[in-house]
């Protein structure tokens, strides 16, 4: 669980222009093809709510971006128990696969990572 | 050592000061001898090198300030071209293709994503403001 590059979203999808703009780094990154992973921490964990629905919003619907980080190599995915936990979401609300650690592994996971970018 | 910083928050952001903490960082990084590979702006932080921006009396100028440091050492500043555009941030060649006005500050550049990539790779440490 050490990764050359670990990417930290904490900002929710469409409550924070760093939701969007931080899916965008990742991409970006994924295609220079690092050796990456995401942590999903906080409100960026409804970055993986299914059917997110912006129809009503002013908002462009980035689930299907967020949907292509498998094609970009970017299949290390995490996500924070107590942060799912507090929002009363479970593996079966996601749609997309990820490993949840808890806040010791999540340590780890930093603390392993040769570079930390967050948005 | 060497660094990158990525400035996510704009600096009209007074009450979390993030943006102003990058420019403190970066100055006590120049004054401790250590070197600063590129300073990456990203996000809402590309308003940091908005030249139009006319903070009111008494407030501090950052864009100012942040021009000054980063000629006065010669730094690579970036600003995210996607980011840039579309908060209105133009430099003259953008400006010119999209039949807009400049805003960018001097001395900066409009670039992608890849340079925020390679500096991860290149610098001992890159640090995120905001």
């Amino acid at each position: 669980m050490s990764h050359e590059l670990l990417f930290v979203f904490r900002h929710s999808p469409y409550g924070s222009s760093l939701g969007r703009e931080g899916l965008e780094a990742a991409l970006a990154a994924g295609a220079f093809d690092r050796d990456m992973a995401i942590l999903f921490l906080d409100d960026a964990v409804w970055q993986l709510k299914s059917e997110q629905n912006t129809t009503n919003t002013q908002y462009k619907n980035h689930q299907k971006m967020t949907s292509a980080l498998s094609m970009f190599g970017i299949d290390e995915l995490y996500a924070e128990e107590c942060s799912l936990n507090t929002r009363q979401l479970c593996a079966d609300d996601l749609f997309l696969e990820v490993k949840v650690l808890d806040s010791a592994a999540i340590g780890a996971l930093i603390r392993n990572a040769k570079t930390v970018l967050s948005f | 050592m060497l660094f990158t910083l990525v400035i996510n928050t704009a600096p009209i952001s007074l009450h979390n000061g993030q943006a102003h903490s990058a420019l403190l960082f970066a100055k006590t990084l120049i004054a401790q001898k250590h070197s600063i590979h590129r300073l990456f702006f990203y996000g809402e932080g590309i308003q940091n090198l908005n030249a139009q921006a006319l903070p009111p009396q008494g407030e501090a100028d950052l864009c100012q300030q942040w021009q000054a440091f980063i000629n006065a050492h010669q730094l690579d500043a970036v600003v995210c071209i996607a980011a840039a555009i579309r908060r209105g941030v133009f430099d003259t060649t953008e400006a010119n293709r999209h039949q807009r006005s400049a805003a960018l500050a001097e001395g900066v550049s409009l670039s992608g994503l890849g340079q925020l990539i390679e500096a991860t790779t290149t610098s001992d440490r890159t640090i995120t403001f905001g």
